[in-house]
């Protein structure tokens, strides 16, 4: 499993996101991104075709790790926008 | 330096860089030190662009990429990063560098002159042509007016000339020969944390970096198959690991660093496969240029490869990936044997198991903004594919847009930094703050470590070039070419077939939507273009790649709603 590095990392202290209506631990200022995967989620949406997008590129360019935030109101790219305490995340539900 | 103006609708500077990598950070650097205004403007939250993706600030990390090979880049941002006289703009998109419009200068108007009062420290010393002065020219339309003068900035502009003989000659004149603003201004439309809004800046320096060329091959859309680049991003960046078993394969030697890096972490390395064969990368190692220059990053090279055997990984020579399985996510990828004429031979394969795949075939140019700005473009497959083209200031062939870092050609972050320098003092010339004489003294050391620089890195684009045909050869029919509109090469080839009078990447995909989706063809463009080349016989170049237009990247519609 993936897995965050703590070996001469120093972290803030532990926040909650919330994927799905679950709480997930995740770090202020790491991406959403990083926390869905720490948290086990790869598949970030399905497109039009039912088709699972999970990330690629992790630098803003593919656009496959698009996912829903607060009440579906907005979609960002998870791979660029850090984790703020409280922040609701949309993902598809088998993952 | 000025957060609050984020929230104007328009502002104005006087040198814009896109992009905070080493070239951009050189540049700002050099700009400042002559007093030249600077904006930097990048996606990312922090300075250092993707060779230097640093951790959150909120974390600290000890020994943060201690290899030798980043050196030079961290001296550049350590220099300018904590500058707070540069205008920072992070986690902000560019989506076009516009013609400043006549048209919207008649919509516009009221809006920016209740926001002027904000902007006009940002710009530093320069006239700003967008507040009151113009104003009180009195007679006449006052949005014809600004029409015409927006307009004289721009001799190229296209709808303005109309426009210009409409409105008042004389003020024109005037105002066209009084000082910096006289030409070639652009407008960059710009979706920040605050929403969108108007950049104007004298001078822009487009940095924007490259991305790496996904090879398609049946199982790349499978979650677990991700960029070489992503994956080390993750590690270096972000401090996790995401994954469990990773194998890599292409054929960059960035693949070394990144497998070096993983295991440091405490990942497991299935396995790292080039498509060189043996032999072909040694003989490219021993070139006396490498030998005697960079003898140091080959020694940073043997020490990987004696770690990674020690780790018990194997480094597969003349191999390319050629499917990834599983069930949900990778759960194996096969590999087979590239012959020495490039041809994949399918009865030759082994099965790692894994659950990430990397794949790194060299990059493409992020050139999305240059092509949609109108500047001229070719086509060097190997050098990053879409360049673009450039005088000896690195200015582009459109006025006042420079050009730095991998966008003229993928030569790496040490290459990218004298790029900076150079496209710097090329500003500084074109805004009058040196004269021509100075301008080439000031170049001359880094045209010096350029040309040098970029030596070596032809070797190593020729090192890292995958056999010509490989794309073609690892896709089949059913896998999937465009993975935001899920079009598979099959349909782009029955297509071809049926419409005989397709031979660009636009006509493609205005009869199949490949390239239409969010990505815009940033991903598939490359491999589009060779499957339309083969069909028709000609070089990818050829082909083009898919027109770019404003916005270059999705946004959502919720921003054009909120005023900023």
């Amino acid at each position: 499993m993936s897995r965050r590095i703590t070996l001469g990392v120093v972290r803030p202290a532990a926040v909650n996101i919330f994927v799905n209506g679950k709480a997930v631990e995740a770090y202020e200022g790491e991406s959403v991104l990083t926390a869905l995967m720490a948290g086990g989620v790869l598949v970030m949406s399905r497109d039009s075709f039912g088709r699972m997008r999970a990330p690629f590129c992790n630098m803003g360019v593919c656009f496959d790790c698009m996912v829903e935030v607060e009440d579906g109101s907005s979609r960002v790219r998870a791979c660029l926008t850090p984790v703020r305490a409280g922040l609701r995340v949309i993902v598809p539900d088998h993952n | 330096m000025v957060a609050n103006e984020q929230q104007a609708a328009v502002a104005t500077c006087e040198v814009a860089i896109i992009g905070a990598g080493p070239s951009g950070l050189a540049a700002a650097a050099l700009l400042r030190e002559h007093g030249a205004a600077v904006t930097i403007i990048d996606e990312q939250a922090r300075a250092g662009g993707q060779i230097l993706r640093q951790p959150p600030k909120s974390y600290s990390v000890a020994n943060w990429l201690p290899a030798k090979l980043y050196d030079g880049v961290k001296v550049a941002l350590r220099a300018v990063e904590e500058r707070q006289d540069i205008d920072w703009r992070f986690q902000s998109t560019v989506l076009g560098i516009m013609r400043p419009s006549p048209y919207r200068a008649l919509r516009a108007g009221a809006v920016r002159s209740n926001h002027i009062d904000n902007n006009t420290n940002v710009a530093g010393t320069e006239p700003d042509l967008a507040s009151g002065s113009q104003d009180t020219r009195g007679e006449g339309s006052a949005g014809y007016g600004s029409a015409g003068v927006r307009d004289s900035r721009n001799p190229g502009g296209i709808a303005g000339s109309e426009l210009a003989g409409v409105s008042d000659g004389r003020n024109l004149g005037s105002i066209a020969g009084s000082g910096l603003c006289g030409g070639g201004a652009h407008e960059l439309w710009i979706h920040g944390p605050n929403g969108l809004y108007l950049l104007r800046a004298n001078a822009v320096l487009l940095a924007p970096g490259c991305y790496e060329r996904p090879l398609a091959f049946p199982g790349w859309t499978l979650p677990g198959v991700m960029g070489t680049g992503a994956i080390q991003t993750f590690v270096k960046s972000q401090q996790f690991v995401p994954g469990n078993r990773f194998l890599l394969a292409g054929s960059h030697p960035l693949q070394l660093v990144v497998a070096d890096q993983l295991l440091s972490a405490g990942a497991q390395v299935a396995a790292v496969v080039f498509t060189q064969r043996k032999q072909q990368a040694w003989l490219l190692m021993r070139h006396p240029l490498v030998a005697l220059r960079h003898h140091r990053q080959l020694l940073e090279t043997s020490h990987i490869f004696r770690r990674l055997r020690r780790a018990g990984v194997p480094v597969i020579f003349g191999h390319t990936i050629v499917s990834a399985d599983g069930a949900a996510v990778v759960e194996r990828a096969t590999i087979a044997a590239i012959d020495a004429k490039g041809t994949i031979d399918r009865h030759k394969t082994k099965v790692f198991d894994c659950d990430r795949v990397g794949i790194c075939h060299g990059f493409l140019t992020s050139s999305e903004l240059a092509r949609q700005a109108g500047a001229e473009m070719h086509w060097k497959d190997h050098a990053g594919g879409w360049l673009a083209r450039h005088n000896e200031w690195l200015e582009s062939s459109v006025k006042n847009l420079f050009l730095a870092g991998e966008i003229t050609g993928v030569d790496g972050a040490d290459a990218a930094l004298e790029k900076g320098r150079i496209a710097a003092v090329g500003i500084l010339r074109s805004l009058g703050r040196v004269d021509d004489r100075q301008a080439h003294n000031l170049a001359a050391t880094a045209r010096n470590r350029l040309s040098h620089q970029q030596s070596f890195a032809a070797i190593l684009q020729e090192l890292a070039r995958p056999p010509a045909s490989l794309a073609l050869q690892t896709m089949s029919d059913d896998t999937i070419l465009c993975r935001c509109e899920s079009i598979k090469r099959g349909e782009l080839c029955q297509a071809l077939a049926d419409n005989k009078h397709i031979l660009s990447a636009d006509a493609a995909k205005l009869l199949t939507r490949v390239g239409m989706g969010l990505c815009q063809g940033r991903l598939c463009g490359d491999n589009v273009a060779r499957v339309i080349a083969e069909a028709r016989g000609v070089q990818p170049g050829k082909v083009g790649p898919f027109q770019a237009q404003a916005p270059v990247k999705p946004v959502p519609l919720a921003a054009f709603m909120r005023r900023p």
